[in-house]
């Protein structure tokens, strides 16, 4: 038994036409002399771990600021994969820029000071020191083109400028913004323009309606020039298009008096020393001390605001943003021994809830606590909010929902509203499941409810399960047609092709994140099905193009169409249907599970059913739960971690069981052998 | 002028080795790595039906060795004697459209875009209606900003500034005239109140966290790939560290001092040395996959001084009448005064290719010396000189003098395109850059292997 179950998810199973996959031939004596895999330990913070150390370092929501961070491709189906996260010259020149302008924050907003810096409380401090506005058709504002349009703003017609100089009191974070609308051409685009400090674009936009286009900047003292540039003119009088740009105003604002420290330099020692130890979420070595009170102190000069105190705080916050001991979560504990308490504390934290430790792991791992309290860190965090956020994203990952906004269905049920509520009640379903429900991986492919809204359950053919409501609520559904998540409408619609169910992307996808079995890559070309014969159901079309004696039927006989088969009681928006195109649905089919042997059903029900008992599916959802929460592949020594959390699913254990198992093993919390 | 640095390492901290400006001799790329075209306006002195002579291009067609080429001493090509194994001399490359009523514009528009010129716009106001190759293989290098630098050193105001570098059709890429300016946007410096304040400031934090990256990559406690992440993300950094690193405190000066005269017309080879000397240094950096230097506006009224002499406009000098129209006093000797100032920007672009010299890049990439004219006195498209230096880390067959007989010059930017590895979805060349009306293709026998 144990030599079969070995890592299905590494094995890339050759498409046969026979129904019975190629042997698994590890044996269990190679793995008994590895005990734990090995992980990276250098992992780079996803966007949102960054943003939430950021917010619990200095008190600003980073949120915005790391979304337009160079994004991360998915790695093992997952985002968090710590093996191929990395920073490249352009995250580099992003989270400089971020440090940069969370630092000015932190000196240009006395309540974020207060929050960074409690050790130096200000006195008549205050903020929005300046704030300037001109209206763009006042003898102020010089253009390069256009002119006064009625009585309050100036119509940009050509491509060109229009400039406000501005005398700015002091240095720091100042918001520039415009008021500005546009009309279109004859390619359909808005007018294009750019908002520039200094000749320097700082936001661009296409408008149409009126907006203000606003952008924050660290900027300095004195005279600065604003400028507003419409960047596409187009003039088509015969279509009767004019592209113009009409600007209202140009405002600055910002600055900040942070009033009177009540520190000396050398005052400031401690706090450097806490804060710096709080970014690197661990004590620093007297070494560390001595540098970042240098850091500190050569604010300064490097700055020159004036205020000594106030520009240490910036320099380190900058540079503390930018070192790799905040941007990467550090294991340099020795091989084959269990983590530092604070890499520890760091893992469970941010594996959990994507956040480095809070206040009460902090008080623990001062007080040598924090290893008897493990598991109560644990419990509480994955209860918490950020955790149940965790979970869901784990499942968002798993079940594809991110990808519900690109359904797209020629069908009166259908608008682009509805994959909203496709995604909020998956969504809804999960948290139900694991939060309330307390569920486990059987129950979520068998739950007989869902959560849905008046038009959901009118798709479930529930109408009056719900009183047309807008309105959530827990609904159960006919268990003889739906049965748990893979039988829920988002799945089976994104899974779906263009006014038709599509069994090949649903076959595919039971296959890759239900069982794990990696398919073979498709060949370079691909014919299209051909169009559909209104004398044949889509089975027997897909059949007819991908089955026995077809150029697909390695692949498909036997491991894509049978699952994807299975719902075909189940047309492109996941309503359930019993004809196709007026003939008959068949969903039965059979399907060699590796651990279960042949398999048969008739309906997607007793297919689901069947998933929802197979060995092959606890093991696939316990290699996704040990490859997200470790943030790396699974390897042959995770073997043993994986059966035992597969056993523990078999044995109805539940989801939540089932994480909290996992930052127990030694897979999470010791370092293998290298 | 010049910034301090390390400002925050102690002494007896681990040392920072910063790798300088070494060639990357194992370079794993077998594509091209850069693009550089340097633009000449108004034509060369190559002949044409005024009775003027070849002066220009080499005697003979062939292999070009520097000792060929050197012996054709009378040409204006032979100033690039000494790189003419690496040198690719295309003669007969044509541009496929028409002008809209000003041949500078047009050849502008065309060079390198290879596209239609706009209808509705006409004369100096005409368009390209394409992207440019330049802009076309930075963006498919999103890693390394995707944008290509675009530089110009000419006046402003003039009848044509820049007409070079497109983002798409009449999308035409501004162009930086001032090489202080293009520097510090290099190195993320953008306010020019107290840039020297913030460029140090950076410096000092790119130290700090160069040094605590490298006392990481030290650990034993860290694997290959563990340490292979560090590795990137210091070399990212130091991308940076190389740019600001490179210029020494004097050149640095000479930039700052021409700042807001870049424009004048004495400072202008003085200008496009500078821009040169950025443009390869971005290259030695990683930090630009293609960049554009437009030497002289549109239709070039320089007046360039040879030898101490400051000569008449060069665009009349190429009309070879004391005028920008068709009518005037004759020039006496200007066939001779273009025939210098070609030497003199085959001289300027020498410099350029010491420069790639220097970093050991020059043969990683591409370094073409163009003209949006093939001859000043008729306007002409044909036989415009795309003379490049490099082989494009072995892409190229260089060494080589050949006449295409007219072929446009599309299929030289395919043959570029291909050289970066661009290729189609199927993995064949790319055929089909510029006007979907040009006959599509390679120039194969430019092509190594």
């Amino acid at each position: 038994m144990f030599s079969q179950l070995f890592l299905m998810s590494s094995v890339l199973v050759a498409c046969q036409t026979d129904k019975e996959p190629q042997a698994l031939t590890e044996t269990a004596d190679a793995l008994e002399s590895i005990e734990v895999g090995v992980n990276p330990r250098v992992h780079r913070l996803t966007h949102l771990q960054w943003a939430n150390s950021v917010e619990a370092l200095t008190g600003i929501q980073a949120g915005e600021i790391a979304n337009d961070f160079q994004q991360s491709t998915l790695s093992e189906g997952f985002s968090n994969n710590g093996e191929v996260l990395s920073v490249d010259s352009i995250l580099f020149q992003d989270y400089q820029r971020a440090a940069e302008s969370i630092a000015a924050r932190v000196v240009s907003d006395l309540d974020v000071y207060g929050y960074a810096v409690p050790e130096d409380p200000r006195q008549n401090g205050s903020t929005i020191a300046y704030t300037e506005r001109v209206e763009a058709e006042s003898s102020d504002a010089v253009a390069t083109t256009g002119g006064p349009s009625g009585i309050d703003r100036y119509n940009l017609w050509s491509n060109g400028t229009l400039s406000v100089e501005f005398e700015l009191p002091s240095p720091g974070m100042y918001t520039i913004a415009t008021l500005v609308s546009g009309t279109t051409c004859n390619d359909g685009m808005g007018a294009m323009m750019e908002l520039r400090l200094d000749g320097e674009t700082i936001a661009t936009a296409e408008v149409e309606t009126p907006v203000e286009v606003t952008a924050q900047t660290e900027t300095s003292a004195g005279t600065h020039i604003v400028s507003v540039a419409f960047t596409n003119d187009c003039y088509e009088p015969d279509d009767g298009f004019d592209r113009n740009l009409y600007i209202d105003w140009i405002e600055v604002s910002g600055g900040v008096d942070l009033g009177t420290s009540s520190q000396s330099l050398e005052g400031m020692n401690g706090w450097t020393e806490r804060y710096v130890s709080a970014a690197f979420r661990r004590p620093l070595t007297g070494q560390e001390v001595t540098q970042w009170v240098e850091v500190f102190q050569s604010g300064a000069e490097l700055i020159q605001s004036g205020d000594d105190i106030a520009d240490g705080v910036q320099l380190v916050t900058t540079a503390v943003l930018q070192s790799p001991h905040f941007l990467y979560r550090l294991e340099q504990t020795p091989p084959e021994s269990l983590l530092d308490v604070y890499e520890l504390a760091s893992k469970l934290s941010f594996q959990l809830c994507n956040q480095p430790p809070d206040s009460m792991m902090k008080e623990d791992l001062l007080n040598g606590a924090f290893i008897s309290n493990y598991r109560g860190h644990a419990e509480r965090l994955l209860l918490s909010e950020c955790g149940q956020d965790t979970l869901l994203q784990l499942h968002k990952e798993l079940f594809h929902w991110d990808g519900y906004a690109n359904i797209d269905q020629p069908d009166e049920s259908w608008d682009v509203e509805l994959n909203d509520l496709l995604s909020e009640e998956i969504q809804r379903f999960i948290a139900w499941h694991l939060y309330v429900e307390n569920g486990t991986l059987r129950g979520l492919y068998t739950a007989d409810y869902t959560l849905a809204n008046g038009r959901l359950a009118t798709l479930y053919g529930l109408e009056d399960a719900v009183a047309d409501s807008a309105e959530f609520q827990r609904i159960e559904l006919n268990p003889s047609e739906r049965s748990g998540i893979l039988t829920l409408l988002g799945p089976l619609a994104y899974k779906s092709d263009v006014g038709q169910s599509s069994p090949i992307h649903r076959g595919v996808f039971i296959n890759d994140a239900i069982l794990c079995k990696s398919l073979p890559p498709p060949p370079d070309v691909v014919p299209n099905l051909p169009t559909q014969d209104p004398e044949m159901t889509n089975r027997e079309r897909v059949e007819a193009h991908t089955g026995a004696g077809t150029c697909g039927e390695g692949c498909h006989s036997a491991l894509i169409n049978p699952p994807g088969f299975a719902f075909e009681q189940y047309d492109e928006l996941g309503r359930f249907r019993t004809e196709d195109g007026g003939l008959p649905v068949d969903a039965s089919d059979s399907y060699y599970f590796v651990l279960d042997g042949l398999q048969t059903w008739q309906t997607g029900v007793e297919f689901t059913q069947i998933v929802s008992e197979s060995q092959e599916a606890h093991q696939c959802y316990a290699e996704h739960l040990l490859t997200y929460l470790l943030s790396r592949p699974i390897q042959e020594a995770d073997t043993p971690t994986v059966e035992a959390v597969r056993q523990s699913s078999m044995n109805d254990g539940p989801i939540l069981e089932l994480v909290l198992e996992i930052v127990e093993s030694d897979a999470f919390r010791r370092r293998g052998e290298e | 002028m010049k910034l301090s640095r390390r400002r925050f390492l102690q002494a007896g901290s681990a040392t920072l080795l910063l790798p300088f400006l070494e060639s990357d001799s194992n370079g794993s790329s077998e594509s091209a790595e850069f693009i550089f075209f340097c633009r000449q306006g108004n034509g060369v002195t190559q002949g044409d039906s005024n009775g003027e002579e070849n002066r220009f291009w080499p005697s003979e067609l062939g292999v070009l060795t520097p000792t060929t080429l050197g012996m054709d001493s009378d040409k204006g090509l032979s100033e690039l004697a000494p790189w003419a194994d690496r040198l690719i001399a295309p003669k007969g490359i044509s541009y496929g459209n028409v002008h809209n009523g000003c041949g500078h514009s047009g050849g502008g528009n065309q060079c390198l875009t290879a596209a239609k010129v706009s209808e509705d716009l006409e004369s100096n106001a005409s368009l390209a209606m394409g992207e440019s190759v330049d802009n076309y293989i930075a963006r498919h290098f999103p890693q390394m900003g995707g944008e290509p630098l675009t530089l110009y050193t000419g006046p402003r105001n003039g009848y044509l500034e820049e007409v070079l570098s497109y983002r798409g059709a009449k999308q035409l890429r501004p162009a930086e005239d001032d090489p202080w300016i293009a520097y510090q946007r290099m190195l993320g410096v953008t306010d020019n109140s107290y840039s020297e304040l913030v460029f140090e400031r950076r410096q000092s934090i790119n130290d700090l966290v160069l040094d605590q990256i490298q006392a990481l990559q030290q650990s034993p406690h860290f694997s290959a790939e563990d340490k292979q992440k560090l590795e990137l993300h210091f070399d990212s950094i130091r991308e940076f560290e190389l740019l600001s690193a490179s210029l020494s405190t004097d050149e640095e000066q000479a930039m700052a001092s021409l700042s807001g005269l870049g424009t004048l017309n004495d400072n202008r080879i003085t200008v496009a040395r500078m821009h040169m000397d950025l443009i390869a240094l971005a290259f030695s950096a990683g930090y630009a996959k293609a960049a554009t230097l437009q030497i002289g506006d549109g239709n070039d009224g320089t007046q360039y001084t040879i030898n101490g002499t400051k000569l008449p406009s060069f665009h009349w000098i190429s009309h070879r009448i004391y005028a920008d129209g068709s009518e005037g006093e004759a020039i006496v000797g200007a066939e001779d005064m273009h025939h210098s100032v070609d030497r003199l920007f085959a001289q300027t672009f020498a410099h350029f290719l010491s420069k790639l010299e220097g970093y050991g890049i020059l043969d990683k990439g591409i370094s073409v010396w163009c003209n949006d004219l093939g001859n000043g006195v008729s306007h002409s498209y044909n036989n415009v000189p795309f003379v490049s230096v490099g082989s494009g880390n072995g892409f190229l067959r260089t060494g080589q003098y050949l006449d295409f007989e007219g072929t446009t010059h599309n299929k030289l930017f395919n043959t570029y395109i291909n050289a970066f590895g661009i290729r189609t979805d199927d993995g064949e060349y790319i055929t089909d850059f510029g006007d979907a009306e040009l006959e599509q293709g390679v120039l194969e026998s430019l092509i190594s292997g």
